[in-house]
């Protein structure tokens, strides 16, 4: 029961993250209707995809065969992790400009509508990638049961660990109802990154030890940089969260850290390149009124 | 009716028998070691390239809990879950993730390791952590 609990509890804070921010981000927004509808549909599909994954894992069908696999997972990885610093980027414009457009009523449906189907694949992928290991868990103990007692205790621990899992959701909802605006979307702006990160250097470690496996890289991309293992494990529960959802490694290889520093200039770039390009339009509207006058 | 439940019965005992049998004789494969204390190797035809040690995973125990091997030196895992749910191979230190349906059986190349000690564990029942030792070649 404790194992059930647990497993469906670790498995959904992940998912639960991305889909509680996109949720309290849209809460004040006018089009939050159509776009909780998206992340709406996009939970569902989610459901669809690790039903989809499940079966190829229990050997159901074979659409997915070992080396296929691993590229699609990578691929799922990289993409996700695209789509949450496009999602950050996404935010940083509406959430900038969120209260002048509210009240002078100029909210941009245009913009925001193409972004939606980013909505969606992000929460697809959130759901469906966790969600088909915590599927085929589930499938495989329901199995296992034999008497109602057995699915009565396995259908309440289920129920415990999403709710505990829930808990994280709520959280979200409240300090984004709470905590000023501008911490709040400065916190999970920070958590999406690091999320995004963790993404990132995952897909990396598939590609490193599945494609890669067989290939020579310089030795110093396999040694150990430093090992904090003694302070914090990796392999230890708090180690392994903050492993998947910061990115964190207790024993990390030059690899790591060459895919981390790429993935960190490369998002820092990009989001001072954004606010020039942001910035752009309002000096020069401000020069031309100025010079108007 | 009786003949058949008996029939039946002892089939399922034998094919159980059989089982554990045979996977008892891998067992003793990769918690063996060999004479520099390496641990030794799992004899597949498939997989000649490289070392290749075999982990067994039943309901969250490892067999064997610790894999001796040599340091900077590509190795593969076959992995075996020989339990009754569903396993996941984890490690972030050896970066590997693999879910296995019971009966399942899979493969992964780890990188070549610096002397030192890695862990591994199954991510569904994370209580008891087996340990990769790299140690020098001599």
């Amino acid at each position: 029961m404790g194992q059930t609990i647990f497993v469906v509890c670790r498995e959904s804070i992940e998912a639960l993250l991305v889909i509680g921010i996109l949720y309290a981000w849209m809460n004040d927004r006018q089009d939050a209707k159509t776009g909780k509808r998206w992340l709406f549909a996009g939970i569902v599909a989610g459901f669809g995809l690790a039903t989809l994954l499940t079966l190829t894992l229990i050997g159901v069908t074979d659409i997915l065969g070992g080396e296929a696999r691993t590229w699609f997972e990578i691929g799922m990885l990289t993409f996700a992790s695209a789509l949450i610093v496009q999602m950050v980027m996404w935010m940083r414009v509406h959430g900038r400009t969120l209260k002048q457009e509210i009240e002078s009523g100029l909210e941009t449906n245009l913009s925001g509508e193409k972004n939606w189907w980013g909505v969606f694949f992000l929460a697809m992928i959130a759901v469906g990638r966790e969600g088909s290991e915590t599927v085929m868990f589930l499938y495989g103990s329901l199995l296992q049961l034999d008497s109602f007692a057995s699915y009565m205790s396995f259908f309440m621990a289920a129920s415990i660990g999403l709710a505990l899992a829930m808990i994280l959701f709520y959280a979200l909802q409240l300090g984004g109802r709470f905590i000023s605006w501008k911490w709040f979307f400065r916190v999970t702006e920070i958590m999406l990154l690091f999320l995004g990160s963790a993404l990132f250097l995952a897909a990396s470690e598939k590609l490193l030890s599945g494609p890669l496996g067989a290939t020579e890289l310089p030795a110093w991309m396999y040694s150990n940089m430093w090992d904090m293992t003694s302070v914090l494990s990796d392999s230890s529960v708090l180690g392994n969260l903050l492993a998947s959802l910061f990115a964190y490694r207790s024993q990390p290889i030059g690899w790591d850290l060459m895919i981390l520093s790429t993935f960190w200039v490369a998002v820092l770039l990009l989001l001072k390149w954004q606010s020039r390009e942001k910035n752009k339009p309002i000096t020069q509207n401000v020069v031309n009124a100025v010079s108007n006058n | 009716m009786k003949f058949f439940r008996n029939l039946f019965f002892s089939s399922f005992i034998a094919v159980i028998a059989a089982n554990s049998f045979a996977s008892a004789s891998d067992i003793s494969i990769s918690s063996q070691k060999d004479a520099d204390g390496f641990s030794v190797e799992l004899n597949d035809p498939r997989y000649t390239k490289l070392k290749t040690y075999l982990v067994e995973m039943k309901d969250g125990d490892l067999i064997p809990a610790e894999l001796v091997v040599p340091e900077k030196t590509r190795f593969r895992i076959v992995i075996r879950n020989i339990g009754n749910k569903p396993a996941e191979f984890e490690s972030n230190q050896l970066r590997q993730e693999k879910v296995l349906f019971m009966k399942a059986e899979t493969s992964v190349v780890i990188i070549p390791l610096d002397i030192g000690t890695y862990d591994y564990f199954d991510d569904f029942a994370p209580t008891t952590l087996g340990k990769i030792i790299v140690k020098g070649k001599e």
